[in-house]
């Protein structure tokens, strides 16, 4: 229990680091607000686009598919607020591992996998949240179907499935630069996830099968947007589950193995 | 003549970035994906039928071909340079006997260099998976050279205008990617520009974003008429001039106004 109060201690103490040091630059949050903008003009747009073109896309309308848009942001965001910016203090460039900082955290009184999670925050990403949701909201308040106790359950879980295995791939891409540096591996996920901006249930069956339970980015971000709309499944949360425990678990094994391998750097 | 140390500069890129080509390969990873995805939704879309004329194989051809001009226009230096700026490094450009431009070509031209292996196994693993399918009017052929390279140099000129900004402001990492945004939606990224609403392709077909990479394509598949393409070219020429014009004065203009940062 005391462990878990440290814990809560340190990412209060490092949210407030992050944010005093965002508020100090004004202008930035300008900046910052138009770069949400485009991000929203570009996701959005892009669908439009397609939309105008055709009326359904292997049955998927343009608000369904507007609700996908909105959850890749949110995830996307979600992983920008911290994990994101914490990992890639690590591994992407100029990181720790590049540098030897790395050294200092290991020497840390603190879990180091917990402490490398939680360690840099972007506190206006909250706005990028926001907006997101708002996406959803506005799709979810177009296609009006009710959103019942039972949708919300299964959002929840398969929100927690989808965090899950973002945190895992991320986590093992990061133990993956251990053993190769100075590649940013992060990218790669970056890319990855791009996959998921439409759903992958318009899919041809192989296609759809590799990006659900392969490259989960079905689950990270089609599912919990399908089970909004209701259109979710008990298997797949089921499935979902375990997949993210399995993905867990490799990627802690995997993430403690490269700990070892870790033998400082120095210029 | 700059030329020699153009390409004594281009040859010293080239190999300090072969040198870390995992780097590059992730980079344009990154740049592939995203027209991949469209390919993707547009096959679907398309099914058996035909979208304004469009089958599921145009859009297979269409889309190899944007990745790899795509991967041939995309101009990276513009990034580079404007950090090169604000952190003061850019000093060191001005002291060499070249204009800095060269630096900046010498860059760009390195990137695409290192990123091609790449960039073809890639494409070639999309051909086959897909059955890649061409014919081509071969009198297109030089028409879509000539445009290919006008494209190329219009991309790039137009990101290092932007780039140079940050001679006045601090920060133009906002219209870097304002820049990218436009071109994302009317450049052809996302659907091919003659496939653009009727208003929007209106509009796009004045700005200089089309004229950066969708019209080759379009010209090299044989979506346009010779009137057309003459249109196309002609505002392809004007865009050029009109940019290096633009480029010549905020150059001018910028240089006074460079005070060096750093230590």
């Amino acid at each position: 229990m005391n462990q878990f109060k440290l814990l809560k201690r340190l990412v209060v103490i490092y949210f407030k680091k992050a944010l005093q040091q965002e508020i100090a630059f004004r202008f930035d949050f300008f900046v910052k607000i138009l770069f949400t903008l485009l991000e929203l003009a570009g996701s959005v747009g892009g669908i439009l686009i397609i939309f105008s073109k055709v009326e359904t896309i292997n049955g998927w309308h343009f608000h369904e598919t507007l609700v996908v848009t909105g959850m890749f942001l949110l995830i996307q965001n979600l992983k920008n607020l911290f994990i994101g910016p914490s990992l890639n203090g690590i591994s992407g460039l100029d990181g720790e591992l590049w540098t030897g900082r790395f050294d200092f955290t290991l020497l840390k009184p603190v879990p180091t996998q917990f402490y490398i999670s939680i360690q840099k925050w972007s506190p206006l990403v909250i706005i990028d949240l926001v907006i997101s949701m708002a996406v959803i909201a506005y799709a979810l308040i177009q296609i009006s179907t009710t959103v019942t106790i039972i949708n919300i359950v299964a959002f929840i879980i398969s929100i927690f499935i989808s965090l899950t295995l973002l945190y895992s791939i991320m986590l093992a891409l990061t133990s993956a630069a251990f053993w190769y540096l100075g590649t940013p591996l992060l990218w790669i996920f970056d890319s990855v996830i791009q996959m998921g901006r439409y759903p992958v249930k318009i899919y041809p069956t192989t296609f759809k099968f590799i990006l659900t339970w392969v490259i989960p980015v079905g689950f990270m971000i089609t599912i919990p947007a399908e089970s909004l709309i209701g259109k979710v499944n008990l298997f797949e949360i089921s499935g979902g589950i375990l997949l993210a425990v399995f993905c867990y678990l490799i990627s802690l094994m995997f993430f403690r193995r490269s700990i070892q391998k870790y033998s400082s750097a120095s210029s | 003549m700059h030329l020699r140390g153009g390409i004594a500069l281009i040859k010293k890129s080239m190999f300090s970035y072969m040198a870390s080509r995992g780097f590059f390969w992730t980079l344009t990873f990154g740049w592939m994906m995203l027209p991949l995805i469209y390919m993707f939704v547009w096959i679907v879309a398309a099914g058996e039928g035909a979208i304004s004329g469009f089958t599921k194989q145009d859009f297979i051809t269409y889309y190899v071909f944007l990745i790899f001009i795509n991967q041939l226009t995309y101009p990276t230096s513009h990034w580079t340079v404007g950090d090169q700026i604000n952190a003061g490094t850019f000093s060191v450009w001005l002291l060499r006997p070249l204009p800095p431009i060269y630096e900046a070509i010498s860059t760009d031209i390195a990137v695409k260099v290192v990123c091609l292996p790449f960039v073809f196994l890639f494409l070639i693993v999309v051909s086959l998976f897909f059955k890649f399918k061409l014919t081509i009017d071969a009198t297109l052929v030089w028409l879509f050279i000539l445009s290919l390279i006008m494209a190329q140099v219009l991309r790039f000129m137009v990101a290092y205008t932007l780039a140079i900004f940050a001679l006045f402001v601090e920060k133009i990492h906002a219209l870097l990617r304002t820049n990218d945004t436009l071109i994302f939606l009317l450049a052809g990224q996302v659907i091919p520009t003659v496939l653009l609403p009727d208003l929007i392709k209106g509009v796009s077909n004045f700005l200089p974003y089309r004229y950066m990479l969708g019209f080759p394509i379009e010209l090299i598949l044989g979506k346009l008429n010779s009137n057309q393409i003459i249109t196309g070219l002609a505002l392809q020429c004007i865009w050029i001039v009109v940019v290096i014009l633009i480029n010549r004065v905020i150059w001018k203009k910028g240089i006074k106004s460079y005070t060096a940062v750093g230590g």
